[in-house]
């Protein structure tokens, strides 16, 4: 077992959650709410990860964030490094790839808010804002914290992306799947197979903590 | 109480199903004091659409609403104040709680002064006869005292106007009754006026000023109660009222 492949991957997984989380926030709210006539465009673009080869994904973004790009020249100039082959660009990838494991989740939970709570919280003479604080985010945490397992449990094993845009580099963008494919490149099947049994089991746990939560966790108002 | 209202939808979408009752809705209510009226009429006749284009939760198609000297919804100057904006009060038909907030988080919540928030909070448990629930949950409550709740919950920051929908009609008939009187009361006390809609004509008789019968989404007969149950205009509020 690569424990240096291990921690990087947990690294980028607990960076990667709940960065996302903020970022699908007001992604899900807009999806679940607005009614805007284009809304299936956002969703459709959000959801791409879930249908697209992790290959093609990476190709546009080492398109995006290589050294020719604007982007990436601007990332260049800016820290004196480069994005591709980084961890900070295996990060990016990640938001991009895990997105709808975020999203989906959320918007379904904030969608399924009884909407006499959002009508009587506006006529109590809150806020948008205070509402999704005080009402929306409060009766959303399932939602919340299955996006945040999906994420956790998505990122520990994506492949494509992280080799794409991530290369192989140990300490850096080597990833626990990338360590995989490595040792069984060098016929190491004894390591590949500690290696995949950890991520089966870690996955496996991951998936059972979400319809453990679902089925039996209940917070505050639900257990008074 | 100044309200004139004069609007008009069809098949909108509603907000607890696909379509709103089909809404043709002119009246006026102009009183040098605060006034209760009661909404009056068959189930589907559209009682609750009219109280939820005028709390600003379905848009007309047409015409305008005013209160007092605010216009609230004027489609020719595409004016129309969100339920916020409007500074009113709305007990949804079948009262819509905060389930994870306590009793007292809940009829607090649209309070904006926290300091009064507990002493305005345990008047109001006293009031409804709900002392020591405050620390509840409302799963944890019957349907009767959710919607004493609910009640206190829109009552308590005390708006100008207040759309009640069937305030009473999980309680039992004593204590719909006491609070008939209690609510009545505290709407006087308070110069508030209310649009409340009830079921039981001997209830609306003794708490309403007016009476706005409907029918088929629009408002057959305007009076005190007295002028419409001696002079029903058609045999449709005969019948309404004969109920």
């Amino acid at each position: 077992m690569n424990w240096e492949a291990f921690l990087l991957t947990l690294k980028l997984a607990l960076i990667v959650a709940p960065l996302l989380l903020l970022i699908a926030l007001p992604i899900s709210y807009f999806i679940a709410y607005s009614s805007k006539s284009w809304k299936w465009l956002v969703e459709g673009m959000v959801s791409l990860p879930l249908v697209l080869p992790p290959t093609v994904l990476g190709f546009y973004l080492l398109i995006v964030m290589g050294s020719k790009s604007p982007t990436g020249r601007f990332y260049e100039q800016l820290t004196g490094n480069g994005l591709v082959f980084s961890f900070n660009g295996l990060l990016i990838g990640s938001l991009f790839y895990s997105l709808p494991f975020a999203v989906i989740p959320l918007s379904n939970a904030f969608g399924n808010i009884d909407r006499r709570f959002l009508y009587q919280s506006q006529i109590l003479g809150k806020s948008s804002l205070e509402t999704f604080f005080r009402v929306i985010l409060p009766l959303s945490y399932r939602g919340m914290l299955t996006a945040l397992i999906l994420t956790v449990a998505h990122t520990i094993g994506e492949f494509g992306v992280v080799l794409m845009i991530g290369g192989n580099i140990p300490g850096e963008t080597r990833t626990l799947s990338i360590d995989l494919f490595d040792q069984v490149q060098a016929l190491n099947y004894n390591g590949a197979s500690q290696t995949a049994a950890f991520l089966l089991c870690f996955s496996y746990l991951f998936l059972s903590l979400i319809y453990f939560i679902n089925h039996k966790c209940k917070i505050g108002y639900e257990t008074h | 109480m100044k309200l004139q209202v004069d609007i008009h939808f069809s098949g909108e979408i509603g907000l607890f199903s696909s379509k709103a009752t089909p809404l043709s809705a002119r009246f006026s209510i102009v009183h040098a004091n605060p006034r209760i009226i009661v909404l009056f009429g068959h189930s589907g006749s559209g009682k609750s659409s009219l109280l939820h284009a005028l709390a600003g939760i379905i848009r007309p198609k047409n015409g305008s609403i005013w209160h007092e000297e605010s216009c609230l919804f004027d489609d020719q100057k595409a004016i129309f104040l969100s339920p916020r904006e409007r500074a009113i009060g709305l007990l949804f038909q079948n009262y819509s709680l905060f389930p994870h907030l306590t009793v007292l988080q809940n009829i607090t919540y649209g309070l904006s002064q926290k300091s009064s928030q507990q002493e305005t909070g345990d008047l109001w448990l006293k009031r409804f006869l709900l002392e020591g629930r405050g620390s509840d949950y409302p799963h944890r409550l019957s349907g009767g005292e959710r919607q004493r709740i609910a009640l206190a919950q829109t009552l308590a920051p005390k708006p100008s106007l207040v759309f009640l929908d069937e305030p009473f009609s999980a309680l039992d008939r004593p204590l719909q009754k006491r609070l008939l009187i209690a609510v009545k009361e505290w709407l006087h006390q308070e110069g508030i006026s209310a649009i409340i809609i009830l079921h039981h004509l001997r209830d609306a008789m003794q708490i309403g000023d007016e009476l706005l019968i409907m029918g088929k989404g629009q408002i057959l007969q305007h009076g005190t109660p007295d002028e419409v149950i001696r002079h029903p205009v058609s045999n449709e509020v005969a019948e309404i009222l004969g109920e």
